[in-house]
């Protein structure tokens, strides 16, 4: 049925449907009739929330009254089309998450974590900060396990994953086409293994994107050291599933806005101004908070595959507010954002008090380059 | 000889001449960046314990046809940085 419609039956007989004794009703709405997300629906039934959902045989013998009786008396006539009502199984009863008190002698006896995304698991909808990893050459000998940072679109609609060279291109000895899959090989437990024994096997159950480009290191020798700015890769999506119409969205709440401007002089020369308080969502740490203390930074990062030199990167030092780092083994590629929900960076390497990121407007220059896809730009919100 | 007081200009030279900036100081291992703090823009070279006093706190360089005085600030805080 039309929305204006359900919301009409829904206005005037929401309540009498739920007043009506011996259903079982907890709650009634609208939803979604045609199985599409309900902000792209065009056709709406009207829900009913049961506790269990029971056979016509089981409402009869627990004298329940059935949802398209309880309609039809409600409204004064049955639905006009079998499939405008629905009823759906809620579990229980709707209750308040009131205030969680308990008296003092029982303290100990409730608790456990916090409910939470785990950025460790097979996502049924892709999104940012969720772990990843290219299996061909090492499966299933070597696991392992890195982040997916953010995800590009170009002028022919096609996606792109990105994360760092590193984790999804091998440090250089990756091949193209070779298969990403979600979640990382690191994440899976003993029975997926056991279930996907080889790596055509894990392909199968597991791929959603295959590598398209890498930004190649230039490795420092003895007698030169070129420098280098960017550990990154990108990997088209493929048609593997997956739901693709959140890939804005960062696994702990929010969605990437846009990018940030490099952090430049302002208008006094002496001093730098841009937001430096950011954060992250990655595979191991999760959301983290932090400050970025310093700009243009150098390093010599060790790899499999030889010595990297870096420069002007960014460094980020934990706020006090998270209770361990900010970075640590595992959140290579994730995106580093700023207080207003834009890029800065795409994370790939840390010490014991700080991490460093790759500027976005460098990973971005040198994707567009190495790929040849001048159009690739930063899916947002 | 005047000193680079300008952030752009210091973040421009430190990418362009890090190398030559290594070979001047002779010290490994090094790292370098310019700190966002409320002092005034400069090189913060982060060495290991014991280094710190090879580091002068300024050297000459040529930068853009001109020579200039960077500023540097030797901290014993080098660890080393690893990919994640």
């Amino acid at each position: 049925m039309k929305l204006s419609d359900a919301l009409e039956v829904i206005g005037d007989h929401g309540l009498d449907i739920l007043d009506t004794q011996g259903s079982g009703i907890e709650a009634v709405a609208i939803g979604s009739k045609d199985g599409k997300p309900l902000a792209q629906a065009t056709d709406f039934s009207i829900l009913a929330f049961v506790p269990k959902k029971l056979s016509k045989r089981e409402l009869s013998q627990n004298n329940i009254r059935s949802f398209d009786t309880v309609f039809a008396n409600s409204t004064g006539s049955p639905s006009q089309d079998p499939f405008d009502i629905d009823v759906v199984e809620s579990g229980g009863a709707f209750t308040i998450n009131s205030n969680f008190s308990v008296p003092r002698n029982q303290r100990g006896l409730y608790g456990g974590k916090p409910a939470t995304i785990d950025t460790q698991k097979w996502f049924s909808s892709l999104r940012c900060g969720i772990g990843c990893t290219n299996p061909v050459n090492s499966y299933p000998s070597s696991l392992s396990v890195g982040t997916i940072g953010f995800y590009l679109e170009d002028n022919q609609k096609n996606t792109y994953l990105v994360s760092n060279n590193h984790v999804i291109g091998g440090s250089n000895s990756a091949t193209i086409n070779d298969s990403i899959i979600q979640p990382g090989t690191l994440d899976l437990t003993g029975n997926e293994l056991n279930q996907m024994p080889t790596l055509n096997s894990l392909i199968a159950q597991l791929e959603i994107a295959k590598l398209t480009s890498t930004v190649k290191f230039k490795f420092s020798s003895s007698n030169n050291t070129p420098h280098n700015q960017v550990d990154a890769a990108i990997a088209k999506l493929t048609d593997s599933g997956r739901n693709k119409t959140e890939l804005a969205r960062l696994s702990f709440g929010g969605s990437i806005l846009g990018e940030a401007a490099p952090l430049a002089e302002g208008p006094n020369p002496e001093q730098i101004t841009g937001s430096t308080n950011v954060y992250k969502v990655g595979r191991t740490t999760g959301y983290t908070e932090g400050i970025v203390t310093a700009i243009a930074a150098t390093a010599k990062i060790n790899y499999p595959t030889g010595k990297v030199h870096f420069t002007d990167q960014i460094v980020i030092t934990p706020t006090l507010d998270n209770v361990g780092p900010f970075s640590d083994r595992g959140d290579s590629g994730s995106g580093v954002l700023n207080e207003h929900h834009e890029l800065v960076g795409l994370l790939f390497a840390g010490s014991p008090k700080n991490t460093l990121v790759n500027p976005i407007h460098h990973v971005m220059d040198q994707l567009r380059t190495v790929s040849n896809i001048p159009s690739l730009r930063v899916i947002t919100a | 000889m005047e000193k680079i007081r300008n952030a752009k200009d210091l973040q421009v030279f430190l990418n362009k001449h890090v190398t030559e900036l290594e070979q001047a100081l002779d010290i490994s291992p090094v790292q370098f960046c310019i700190p966002l703090n409320k002092k005034r823009p400069h090189v913060r070279v982060s060495v290991t314990q014991g280094q710190k006093d090879r580091v002068p706190k300024e050297l000459a360089f040529d930068f853009n046809g001109e020579q200039v005085l960077i500023p540097l600030e030797a901290v014993e805080d080098y660890q080393e940085f690893v990919a994640f």
